[in-house]
């Protein structure tokens, strides 16, 4: 049974721009999944149609049996977390640890348990060194880091990552991969949306692909990085190995250097 | 979606404030309260034409009705006066009072119609590069447009601020109550994100020269075309009608 249904959802702004077509997803609990696409495909828009800030204008969107058309985005919140693609626009407190500790306190957890999931995410996200500093005074790379710690903390069974990896260190990313796969181990169901495809290969296996308002793709990530036609009409590029397989003509299905290296090896 | 904009809306601002300013006049110069009424609907045809028409009228009757129901109920009961038309105990309505409302409330209506219209067809930026124009000092201008802008933009940061509020369980939907006590938290954060992003804009204007000594160019252009003489020229020869014809009666 899928754990997050959107059927046929679409989605037009109060400006009349219709930014999600038609769209059909759906996710198991504890699945972790890509969402990739190129800017303005509607991603940010779909994703939130999943935790109800927006309602879709048409179509349906189903949380663990909770139509979001009957609910508030305040009642869901318990069971979907969005971090925001701008760690602007969603922190609003003057230390990270009071930032951090809203959202569970909201929720009416114990004080022990606000405390200790306060903790846990900080730790998860690497920002326990600046729990006392202002966040508008840290680096946007660790702020994006305080927005995903303070979704972590309300421990909601899904948890979306909205481009978490832009403008990240080589550090960040592994952090970032790092606790997605925890969190993914726990059972949780992680959405990422990312510009990444290295980060994609490397983290992920069910990619969903959209363009022009609409998902085009949703398939193992093996075939989607070889399925060209997807790719051209996503405007986007296979990863680095892949590419390099595709040029060089051997293979048909590489993602990774050391597959790459067997293949070559069968060539020499 | 602005690219084929109505003549109207392409008038140089001026030229939209003297429409503003003939039909200010006008509801004062015709006697009556008929005309001054009429404004209303002629400023929605005049916004039908710019292509504002549902966000003219939306605005202009939601903030007008509020004001006319409550000085209409203020001044015919309490304006002082013998004709008394309807009583209910002490209350009763008086004649004297109800021609005040009505002379009063059809002011009100033409002047405010007239300035919403106003505001409602030009773009701030397009008033402000045309004060620039007249000789106005940038900085005085850069007052005028935050100042105008200020109000949009809280309203939008609230949103932005309730919207992260919500994610985190906030309940900002549903009743009045619930709404205002929604309210309530995001003014800190809105008082203090407006603080943080002056010192950016402060770096930012400065990036961009504002404080230079210079004579300063823009790239954006607004034309008078042959229109604003015609409309110019149409609204003095129709005050003048009016005035003579007010004069002679
Ligand atoms: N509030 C809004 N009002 C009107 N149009 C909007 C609004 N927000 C987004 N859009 C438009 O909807 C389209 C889809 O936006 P969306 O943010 O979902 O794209 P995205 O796939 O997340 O892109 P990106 O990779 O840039 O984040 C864009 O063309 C955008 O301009
Ligand atoms: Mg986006």
């Amino acid at each position: 049974m899928s754990f997050l249904t959107l059927t046929n959802a679409s989605f037009a702004y109060p400006n009349g721009y219709k930014a999600v077509d038609r769209v059909n997803m759906s996710f198991n609990k504890g699945e972790s999944v890509a969402i990739v696409g190129q800017n303005g495909a509607g991603k940010t828009t779909t994703v939130k149609m999943m935790n109800g800030l927006l309602k879709p204008s048409e179509g349906d969107v189903v949380i663990d049996g909770w139509n979001t058309r009957d609910y508030t985005t305040a009642q869901i919140s318990r069971k979907v977390g969005y971090v925001f693609q701008n760690p602007d626009d969603q922190i609003f407190h003057n230390d990270v640890y009071s930032e951090i500790e809203f959202g569970p306190r909201k929720l009416g957890l114990p004080e022990e348990q606000v405390k200790a999931n306060v903790m846990k995410a900080a730790e998860l996200a690497g920002v326990v060194p600046f729990l006392k500093d202002n966040p508008y005074n840290l680096p946007y790379s660790m702020r994006k880091f305080v927005t995903i710690a303070s979704v972590i903390a309300m421990d909601s069974s899904v948890i979306i990552l909205d481009e978490p990896t832009a403008g990240q260190d080589l550090p960040a990313m592994e952090r970032l991969a790092n606790l997605i796969e925890t969190l993914n181990q726990e059972g949780k169901t992680i959405i990422t949306i990312t510009h990444d495809m290295e980060f994609v290969v490397n983290n992920f296996h069910r990619v969903i692909v959209m363009a022009n308002r609409q998902v085009i793709a949703d398939d193992d990530k093996r075939a989607i990085f070889w399925n060209l036609d997807v790719l051209e009409r996503a405007m986007l590029k296979q990863p680095h190995i892949s590419r390099l397989g595709y040029s060089l003509g051997i293979g048909h299905n590489i993602l990774a250097i050391p597959e790459l290296a067997d293949e070559l090896a069968k060539h020499k | 979606m602005n690219n084929e904009r109505s003549m109207l809306s392409r008038l140089y601002p001026t030229t939209k404030f003297m429409i503003t300013i003939a039909l200010c006049l006008a509801a004062f110069i015709v006697p009556g309260y008929g005309f001054s009424y009429a404004v209303l609907p002629i400023c929605m045809v005049l916004a039908y034409f710019a292509g504002s028409f549902k966000e003219f009228s939306n605005l202009a009757i939601k903030a007008l009705l509020m004001i006319v129901v409550f000085i209409f109920i203020l001044q015919s009961f309490f304006y002082p006066g013998h004709d008394i038309l309807w009583s209910w105990g002490i209350f009763s309505i008086k004649r004297e009072g109800v021609e005040f409302a009505l002379f009063l409330t059809s002011k009100i209506v033409a002047v405010a119609s007239a300035f919403i219209l106003f505001f409602r067809i030009t773009k701030v930026k397009d008033l402000v590069h045309s004060l620039e124009q007249i000789g106005l000092p940038s900085k005085v201008t850069y007052v005028i447009l935050s100042t105008l802008q200020l109000i949009p933009e809280m309203k939008k940061l609230t949103l932005v601020i309730m919207d992260a509020q919500k994610t985190r369980g906030v309940e900002t939907e549903g009743k009045l109550l619930v709404r205002m006590k929604a309210f309530l938290p995001t003014l800190s954060p809105l008082i203090l994100g407006s603080v943080a992003s002056t010192e950016e804009r402060v770096l930012t204007l400065e990036s961009r020269a504002f404080s230079a000594n210079v004579k300063k160019s823009s790239i954006y252009t607004l034309e008078k075309t042959k229109y604003d003489r015609l409309v110019q020229i149409l609204l003095i020869v129709l005050l003048a009608i009016l005035i003579v014809w007010r004069v002679a009666l």
